[in-house]
């Protein structure tokens, strides 16, 4: 309590002193993290780190003009410094800028929000961690002999946030959250394949159930395995049904990014004007959920201290919502719902997702794949880029399948998908009644921040398939 | 700093090898969002990441810690934390030593002292720069981007007798144009990126990008099949191509993992005879140069494929020691995935400069040369490549269709599939439109140099 007492001290200083420099607005964050990174192939280390970072973010508004500044040091000196600098900064952005910042209106917040943990990150011994990795390499290994290799990444973070703001918000943080990421790399001869899965909550040490873990260990060797049958896939336009990852990379990819009320109000975003308007058909239901629980985008304040909202972005194919931050809210007549988010004390926030997810339909698995005569099943997610100016997407499969008539049947290499957005959000027409929301990370702007997305099984209609030749 | 004393303090407490690396930096940044200057950035940050070796068994054991203060307490726990890590590895037969001293090298033009002088107001005027261009034309529909310098100073001692510090700066100008008409979006962009000021290349990075934004207008579809690919020079193509297959692949450690497709591949013919690739930290004003590694190796010019034969891997001091050869100088603190700044990693390995010799002939003599294809500024997707098998699909960005010699118009995005591998061997002509391009996650760490490159039978899906 006596630390975050003087992180609270540090910030109203720093913020008293932004307004006295000639700031009409400030906000400060302050952070103070204990974080391990564990890098493991096979049985060997690549690294294995135990950290704490700290230091303070200061943003300030001069006329309407932006200035920001961060130092990793918190004392007083370095800490007058960076609140000067940002002053300075925002001055030098006043004298260029042509249409001058607003802030919407948002409640003067106080409070302090713990995240429920019952063993404590930082208080479970790096062993403990390096450990747990190891026995789930093990696990990846022992599948079969094909798997060549087990490439873990654990990481968990845990510590205090403050966020303090000219108007009065005063809110304390402190989250903690832990994730596995598990890759299966499997080979026979010179085919090489690998499959990926995640397990990542907010809690303590103790959200990492073995049971869980194992299972996924077990699933991405297994993957990896099968996919060493893989034959090229056919290119063209197909029926394609996708599983829940590849669910939630389109969700957050094609539509989430798009939905980011910063590119919307700079022009960026196809979704601009697009409020009330259907986008996609009927049984589209889309959100960007920052208060599913536990889950790996959750807060409750995001980083103008601002409070967190689930946020209905495409309702039954209309889109009725943008994740807003309070500048762009203000532009767009709308209510902020709490959508800036930073990488860390040492970037300014910018607008961004949390869990976002297509919410379940009503149609089985089974149902999805009826009538499909010739089509492809993809499963699994390389990664995806998205261009939201021109509304175009492309993202990788992990694992594919060619649907005939029906069925399941031969495994495909190397499947993508691309498209344009709003066609592709017209051509889904069956949404399975399943759901899956995994942990990720997403960039952008040189910020990555953790991000989770999700989402049932969907079907899409003419969908373009393309993989090596 | 006196990184001298925490090697004590490590030693005291066990370590057989200790090795201090410390890096302080300082970034002034001018950000542009809707056609203006939005914010100025000013940011500081400094520490220091340690790594003892504890010698058990047959080899040692490694441990890594970092801080970002400096007061006797912070060491205290740093190295006490460090140990704690080395403590629970098991004995690593492979790890020999941190790396030894050297003659150093010299490498000039890392540092403009001009840098030091450039001021928040400087900054926001280089980004209204940046946006000029673009204001008088209607078709613009928005301009993001920024201006940018930097203050580096990296400093590195080991028990082995290396210790060593050099100062940097970089300098950085980067704009991305979307343009509108007639319900058709074109986007354009282009960048600048040296250790050296250079406010001359503003005007003409700025215009570039709007042009290319307007160029792309109206786009018509392509019909797929095998044809002719040319890959302009520019950050978003071949460093997003190259980074995550190409350049992974020849990173050591991948390789002694068995997770690269270049295995079993050294001195072989795997790219065509029209390319030689070379990672070279000592190009002068070029980001990626520095006179040592993040381990403290001397940099050097180092082949990795001669007239498409592979000729070397990138390493660092452990993997270089695995295989029984010098390093090549590439340990680099940068991971992918890692938010963490250089002091709290663990050395990876990554290049310095990528250069691709250039050939001799101009883009519009490479761009005669094709009778159907297309040429291409940038790919989208590149980071899901597949780094263990090369294997990749990407969608194009910035894209024109090119028949009989000549570029028709630009083209709805069309995606190319393949194997790094198999793409290599078709370069058939590289020209001389040199240019250098920052690799993504590297920041302004490392560099592609290179001119536009033509593919000839690259599979394109319209």
């Amino acid at each position: 309590m006596i630390e975050a007492f003087h992180l609270m001290e540090i910030a109203d200083k720093a913020v008293n002193l932004a307004v006295d420099l000639g700031a009409n607005y400030a906000d400060v964050r302050i952070e103070k993290e204990f974080s391990t990174e564990i890098r493991l192939t096979n049985e060997r280390f690549d690294s294995a780190v135990n950290g704490i970072d700290k230091g303070i973010g200061v943003r300030v508004l001069f006329n309407g003009a932006w200035g920001f500044s961060s130092t990793c040091s918190l004392n007083s000196k370095d800490v007058k410094n960076a609140v000067e600098n940002a002053v300075k900064a925002a001055k030098a952005t006043s004298i260029r800028i042509k249409e001058r910042a607003v802030l919407a209106p948002v409640p003067v917040i106080e409070d302090k929000v713990e995240t429920p943990v019952r063993e404590s990150l930082a208080a479970v011994g790096i062993d403990e961690k390096m450990n747990l990795a190891l026995k789930v390499s093990g696990v990846v290994r022992g599948y079969s002999h094909k798997i060549v290799s087990a490439n873990i990444r654990y990481e968990d973070r845990a510590g205090e946030k403050f966020v303090s703001s000219s108007e009065g918000i005063k809110v304390l943080m402190r989250p903690s959250l832990a994730r596995l990421v598990i890759m299966a790399v499997a080979r026979e001869g010179e085919k090489i394949t690998s499959a990926t899965e995640p397990f990542g909550l907010h809690g303590g040490f103790e959200v990492l159930d073995w049971e869980a873990i194992e299972e996924l260990a077990l699933i991405a060797a297994k993957r990896a395995d099968g996919m060493l049958e893989a034959h090229p896939p056919p290119s063209g336009r197909f029926t394609v049904v996708v599983n829940p990852t590849l669910t939630g990379t389109f969700a957050h990819e094609a539509v989430g990014h798009a939905s980011e009320a910063d590119l919307v109000v700079a022009g960026e975003s196809i979704l601009q004007g697009k409020i009330g308007q259907k986008i996609g058909s009927e049984c589209v239901t889309i959100c960007d959920d920052s208060l599913y629980e536990k889950r790996w985008g959750f807060s409750v304040y995001d980083d103008e201290g601002v409070q967190m909202q689930k946020k209905i972005i495409v309702d039954h194919g209309v889109l009725t919502a943008y994740i807003l931050n309070r500048e762009a809210a203000a532009k767009l007549n709308l209510t902020p719902n709490g959508g800036a988010r930073a990488q860390s004390y040492a970037f300014r926030p910018i607008v961004r997702m949390s869990d976002t997810y297509i919410v379940p339909g009503d149609s089985t698995f089974e149902e999805l794949l009826e009538g499909i005569r010739h089509g492809v099943y993809v499963k699994g997610s390389r990664g995806g880029e998205v261009d939201p100016a021109k509304g175009t997407f492309q993202f990788n499969a992990e694992e594919a399948y060619l649907i005939k008539n029906g069925e399941i049947t031969t495994p495909l290499l190397d499947v993508s998908l691309s498209g344009l957005t709003l066609e592709t959000l017209s051509n889904i027409d069956a949404v399975a009644k399943d759901f899956e929301l995994e942990p990720g990370r997403c960039g952008k702007e040189g910020q990555l921040v953790y991000a989770g997305t999700g989402g049932p099984h969907i079907r899409i209609r003419n969908a373009a398939v393309g993989g090596r030749a | 700093m006196d990184l001298t004393k925490i090697i004590k303090r490590a030693e005291a407490k066990g370590a057989q090898q200790t090795e201090v690396f410390s890096f302080e930096g300082r970034a002034l940044a001018a950000i542009i969002e809707s056609k203006q200057v939005k914010i100025c950035e000013q940011k500081v940050d400094f520490g220091w990441g340690l790594r003892v070796a504890l010698k058990r068994n047959a080899g040692y054991c490694l441990g890594f810690s970092y801080s970002t203060e400096f007061s006797n307490e912070a060491i205290g726990q740093t190295v006490k934390q460090a140990v704690k890590v080395a403590l629970i590895k098991k004995s690593d037969p492979d790890f020999k030593s941190f790396q030894p001293k050297k003659p150093p090298v010299t490498v000039n033009g890392l540092y403009d002292s001009t840098i030091l002088d450039i001021t928040p107001e400087n900054i926001t005027e280089l980004g209204q720069r940046l946006v000029k261009p673009s204001t008088s034309d209607k078709r613009v529909k928005t301009v993001r981007g920024s201006a940018g310098c930097g203050i580096g100073k990296t400093m590195i001692e080991n028990s082995l007798g290396v210790s060593g510090e050099y100062g940097t700066t970089s300098f950085w100008v980067g704009v991305s144009v979307v343009a509108e008409e007639a319900s058709s979006v074109g986007v354009g962009w282009d960048e600048y990126g040296n250790r050296f000021y250079n406010d001359r290349v503003i005007e003409e990075v700025a215009s570039n990008a709007k042009e290319f934004s307007i160029s792309q207008l109206h786009p018509k579809p392509i019909r797929g099949g095998t044809m002719d690919l040319i890959v302009a020079p520019s950050r978003e193509g071949l460093p997003e191509l190259l980074l995550y297959s190409f350049v992974q692949g020849l990173r050591a450690d991948n390789v002694q993992k068995q997770q690269s497709p270049f295995v079993g591949k050294l001195n072989q013919q795997i790219g065509s005879q029209e390319l030689t690739i070379i990672d070279d930290a000592h190009v002068p004003q070029a980001l990626g140069s520095k006179p040592f590694d993040d381990e403290g190796c001397p940099t050097q010019k180092t082949v990795v494929m001669e007239k498409g034969v592979l000729t070397s891997f990138l390493h660092n001091t452990y993997t270089a020691y695995k295989a029984g050869i010098p390093s090549t100088g590439n340990a680099l603190r940068i991971a992918a995935f890692s938010a963490k700044p250089k002091y709290a990693l663990e050395p990876f390995i990554g290049p310095t400069n990528m250069v691709i010799k250039s050939g001799t002939i101009t883009q519009e003599k490479l761009i005669s040369e094709v009778k159907s294809g297309i040429i291409t500024r940038g790919f989208i997707g590149a980071h899901t490549a597949n780094p263990q098998s090369g294997d990749f699909s990407v969608s194009t960005t910035g894209a024109f269709k090119i028949e009989n010699g000549e570029i028709k118009h630009p083209i709805k995005e069309a995606m190319l599939g393949g194997n790094i591998l198999d793409l290599l061997k078709k370069v058939e002509l590289v020209a001389d439109d040199v240019k250098h391009m920052p690799y993504a996650w590297y920041g302004v760490d490392s560099t592609l140099i290179a001119p536009s490159i033509l593919v000839r039978g690259a599979a394109i899906t319209g």
